[in-house]
């Protein structure tokens, strides 16, 4: 490698190199799993309800169907069109109608407090599996514009999804494990194959619209009807240096939790709201690794201290710094590297190649329920969204609360939480009161969201009732 | 006068597990004559059951500190010829002796801790033992999980102990072939009514003849256990208010869905009527030094401002619970307005003296210090007045319950204790039907039960589509036992008759073509968020985990009925709108008549 290239060029190659995947800020969050759904459906959608390649080749790029549901996605936002209105919605107000049901369906990122101005910043939550969509653009009309087109032409490429999603699918498709990879590939297949749902044949039918709107209007670049594939998927999914290195805990774990979440016999949305939380979260965990392994900080992967919400004290305090270090890794990380690459231009001057993947690692565990709040005094907390997701991925059957708390949150995640994870994860400095009453308030928590069952004997067992 | 000491403060510091001495809490360690025998249901269903023909084994089993072998002790002496065999079983860990009984009845064999056994004497081998012996009735104490990993090693014979397990869970049986019987102490209730445990721990703590003594003592006045016992004894007329709020109040956790075990209400009352302080000796030191420290340890301040350490709060494992319905953090405007006026005449308010410019706070930090002076005041009041002011009975029960933060208890009881089809059973199903609409993040007006695609069901939605209705006709709202005797064949063997009974939770039942389902069930707290979001709250953070155990149950009855529909019902404000798509790929709407 050598230190050319334009700074933001750098930064990425920094970026994918240190991490194994592109994560920056625009694609945190719940963008990386919007972006796997995409893909998925997409290559179900391109090889009809077949889908058989879905995880199958790890080495080419993946080509799958872009649809951008424009057309959805501009009733959504209250956009008119009346080259569409006219022909295909009967009735006076079937547009506003249309529109007060998609706003339903949106997907709205947690602490997002306005609706945002533009269409392509709105998305759908993929479920039904017709609402799994690719990103898609405004762009300016180039050259010659006709009089009776608008100014601005469709695109369907990136803007929010930055390849988290791909990184993923990545990571799935270069399973060893091949019986896990063809499980897993059909789970998918289930999942995002046809709803038969009335509202999948609205959104299909909304889907189908955006074919006769690119026809009117032109589409800018690739014609987003066609399969193709975006050579900045390279950046995802074509890491294979990253995957020929010592995977991270956090890939396997990737691995292992879709497959259990999908062999539930759970209602399709519990698995699909499970996914949507468990991909973006081990992504920010696998980075918060690579970047821990870059400093040569551990040998051992990281455990970090987690809060289960009782009050402010020695727990909370560890939570916080626990905290404040992961992000300091991210930051550092990648400044070693440029150091030892030699990349001058980028420790000098604007800092936003590093701060980026940083705030990555923050919107998506705060997207994910993992830390308290995306701003102000932060630290990782236990919320029931996460602990839900945490036991339909980690857990097999049912366990002990003890054993949840020392095998799983320590052993698998490397989370602490009560008195025994912290020995054993080498947490010292917490007097094991503090831990207890964290733990109680864990179990709680538990017995709230149902996952929780107390027997006469006060053995609590962790499990999910399908 | 001179200062006394009385044996029964002495009595009650052994059931503090404060320190060392706490050797009262473990029914091997109590001595004979300190041993409080109280009545209770689940002694009288197995002395029914020893008494059976049919009964083969009965297994105990409930958390520690239910009373597991003070119930086998308590059976033995009752029943066997010889009262010292009620001994015998602390030695007896095998379960080997038969203890004759009186009466025609056939002899017991007791094993008094199955996870005392140690693996290498078989623990199955000793159970199969008791089962197979049809001369006697075999009783085993066991916590659950440790039954059911000894039943779990023999394949069949034990295989009719686990059924049963599972009965008193889901069915709300203590048995399913007639032979062998659960008796799970996590389904009793120490304060069922006014003569439940607690009721009856207090008469035996506060008898007058244990307190005679003090009435000569020179500190009785500054006394605080004196205080306590005679704010609680059955014998004073004026302690009727407190004595019942005190009953409310744990049984009120209990509906939470907290279980409280003996131990725990004997720690509590111990607790309640000692402060924590040690003995005699220590009160009348402090009535010299420091007598105003003494009015600190009154009821209401020991068990809303407790001075422990965060250890010994653990100990005393109901405070942390009673607190969150701490009386004194509920402001209720009328309520308020009458203590202000107290505190006013009392004088208690009136230090700034007409307002006279010279008493008004003038530093921010004054302001502050008068700000929780002020707060403090009223917060005991408020504590005071629950203790001492409503009346007892169904409309008190509810007045209390307001004061805690409840405002839908009264609901609650209706639903527990009224028919599924009366007038306000029906009212109330209705609001729970909206509360569950709001849970869902709609606001319909629709009366029947609109189960919302889970894709919607998102707090702040503005609009949903509905995957199921369920008719309310087909809805009932019933108390759980009621359930469960609905749903199961009639037997004389049920839950609530094996112990001290309460109903912790009320059910939503669907009655359809697949017979009676449970849609979801509701203990106090959550069903009181369900009606609260009925009236329009919303929460976001508080009641996370019940709103996401809620929808995911009501996902389950939605699973399925979504499929094959042509229309999309939208739930849009009041109205229903219909989506659907027609052959030609155009999208049409229209409203539902």
């Amino acid at each position: 490698m050598t230190g050319h290239g334009s700074k933001r060029d750098l930064g990425h190659e920094i970026v994918r190199n240190v991490f194994g995947g592109p994560f920056y800020q625009q694609g945190r969050g719940y963008y990386v799993s919007l972006e796997f759904f995409s893909i998925v459906r997409g290559v179900v959608e391109l090889e009809g309800t077949d889908g058989a390649s879905i995880l199958l080749d790890p080495t080419g790029p993946v080509k799958f169907r872009r649809g951008g549901l424009i057309v959805a996605r501009r009733v959504m936002h209250g956009d008119s069109m009346p080259e569409i209105e006219k022909q295909y919605f009967r009735g006076g107000d079937t547009q506003r109608a249309l529109q007060t049901l998609l706003e339903g369906l949106e997907l709205r990122p947690p602490g997002r407090l306005k609706c945002p101005s533009r269409w392509q910043q709105r998305h759908f939550y993929p479920y039904p599996s017709e609402l799994a969509h690719y990103d898609a653009v405004d762009r300016k009309r180039k050259g010659k514009i006709d009089a009776d087109k608008r100014e601005r032409q469709y695109s369907v490429e990136r803007y929010t999804y930055r390849g988290g999603g791909g990184f993923v699918y990545g990571v799935l498709s270069r399973d060893s494990n091949t019986l896990r990879r063809s499980r897993t590939a059909q789970g998918l297949r289930d999942l995002v194959g046809p709803s038969h749902t009335a509202l999948g044949r609205v959104a299909t039918a909304l889907a189908e619209l955006d074919g006769e709107l690119v026809k009117k209007l032109g589409w800018y670049g690739v014609d987003p009807t066609l399969p193709w594939w975006d050579k900045a998927d390279d950046e995802s999914q074509q890491c294979d240096r990253f995957f020929n290195e010592p995977s991270t805990r956090w890939q396997e774990l990737i691995r292992e939790g879709v497959d259990r979440i999908l062999q539930r016999k759970l209602p399709k949305f519990r698995k699909v709201d499970a996914l949507m939380n468990w991909l973006p979260l081990a992504c920010a965990f696998h980075q918060h690794e690579r970047a821990v392994r870059c400093l040569g900080l551990d040998q051992a992967p990281p455990s970090v201290v987690f809060d289960a919400g009782v009050a402010p004290g020695p727990v909370r305090d560890r939570a916080k710094r626990d905290l404040r270090n992961a992000i300091m890794a991210i930051s550092e990380s990648l400044e070693k590297f440029a150091r030892q690459q030699q990349y001058h231009s980028l420790l000098v001057g604007s800092s936003s190649w590093r701060t980026d993947p940083r705030s990555f690692y923050t919107g998506t565990l705060n997207a994910c329920g993992a830390i308290n709040a995306l701003k102000g005094d932060r630290f990782f907390s236990l919320t029931p969204k996460l602990l839900e997701t945490v036991v339909l991925a980690t857990l097999e059957g049912e366990t002990s609360f003890e054993s949840f708390c020392t095998e799983v949150l320590l052993g698998t995640l490397g989370w602490v939480v009560d008195a025994d994870s912290a020995k054993l994860g080498g947490v010292r400095g917490i007097e094991s009161g503090f831990l207890d009453a964290n733990a109680r308030q864990l179990s709680r928590k538990l017995g709230a969201l149902g996952l929780m069952r107390e027997y006469s004997d006060a053995t609590r067992m962790i499990g999910v009732v399908e | 006068m001179d200062y006394k000491d009385n044996a029964t403060v002495d009595t009650l510091r052994r059931y503090l597990p404060f320190d060392a001495g706490a050797g009262n809490l473990y029914e091997e360690h109590v001595p004979p004559d300190s041993r409080l025998d109280v009545k209770t249901q689940a002694l009288q269903y197995l002395k029914e059951l020893c008494g059976s023909r049919d009964t083969q084994l009965v297994v105990l089993t409930g958390n520690a500190g239910h009373g597991k072998t003070h119930l086998c002790r308590r059976l033995l002496q009752e029943i066997a010829r010889d009262p010292a065999s009620a001994r015998a079983i602390f030695s007896d860990l095998l379960g080997s002796t038969r203890h004759a009984v009186k009466n025609s009845g056939r002899p017991i064999r007791v094993i008094k801790d199955l996870s005392e056994v140690p693996e290498s004497l078989s623990p199955v081998l000793l159970v199969r033992d008791l089962l197979e012996d049809q001369e006697s009735v075999g009783i085993v104490c066991a916590n659950e999980g440790r039954l059911r990993h000894v039943a779990s090693q023999d394949g069949s014979t034990l295989r009719g102990i686990l059924d049963s397990l599972e009965r008193t869970v889901e069915g709300g049986l203590t048995t399913c072939d007639g032979r062998i019987f659960v008796v799970n102490l996590n389904h009793q209730s120490v304060a069922p009514g006014q003569d439940g445990f607690i009721s009856q721990v207090l008469d035996y703590w506060t008898d007058g003849r244990r307190w005679s003594v003090c009435q000569h003592c020179a500190c009785q006045r500054q006394c605080p256990f004196f205080g306590n016992r005679n704010y609680l004894a059955d014998s004073n007329p004026d302690a009727a208010p407190a004595r019942s709020a005190l009953i409310q109040l744990v049984r009120t956790v209990e509906a939470c869905g907290q279980v409280i075990t003996f131990r725990d209400a004997l720690i509590f009352i111990a607790y309640v009527l000692t402060g924590g302080l040690r003995s005699c000796r220590v009160v009348h030191e402090m009535s010299t030094s420091r007598a105003r420290r003494l009015a600190d340890y009154n009821v209401e301040t020991l068990i809303f401002q407790p001075e422990l350490d965060r250890d010994q709060t653990d100990l005393v494992s109901i405070l942390d619970r009673i607190q969150r319905f701490d009386p004194g953090r509920v402001a209720l405007r009328d309520v308020d307005h009458e203590l202000h006026k107290i505190l006013e005449e009392r004088g208690l308010f009136g230090n700034d003296s007409a307002y006279s410019a010279a008493a008004l706070a003038s530093s921010k930090r004054e302001l502050e210090d008068e700000r929780r002076r002020h707060l403090d005041l009223i917060r005991q009041e408020r504590r005071r007045d629950f203790f001492s002011t409503p009346p007892p009975g169904r409309s008190g029960d509810a007045e209390r319950a307001r004061r805690m933060g409840f405002r839908f208890f009264d609901e609650f009881e209706t639903i527990l204790h009224s028919e599924p089809d009366s007038s306000e059973a029906l009212d109330i199903l209705e609001l729970v039907i909206r509360g569950l609409h709001a849970v869902q993040g709609v606001r319909s007006t629709s009366r029947d039960l609109c189960i919302v695609d889970p894709a919607f069901a998102r707090e702040g939605n503005t609009s949903a589509v509905v995957a199921r209705t369920i008719p309310r006709r087909r809805l009932e709202l019933m108390a759980e036992s009621r359930f469960w005797a609905e749903n199961g064949l009639p037997s004389p063997h049920d839950v609530t008759r094996s112990c001290a009974w309460i109903d912790r939770r009320v059910v939503l039942v669907l009655r359809d073509d697949n017979g009676t389902n449970a849609v979801t069930n509701l203990d106090l707290l959550q069903f009181e968020f369900v009606l609260r979001a009925a009236d329009g709250a919303v929460f976001e953070t508080f009641h996370a985990a019940d709103r996401r155990r809620i929808l995911a149950r009501l996902a389950m009855q939605a699973e399925g009925h979504e499929l094959d529909e042509d229309t999309i019902r939208i739930i849009d404000g009041s109205s229903i709108r219909l989506v659907w798509v027609e052959r030609d790929g155009r999208i049409q709407v229209g409203d539902q008549t």
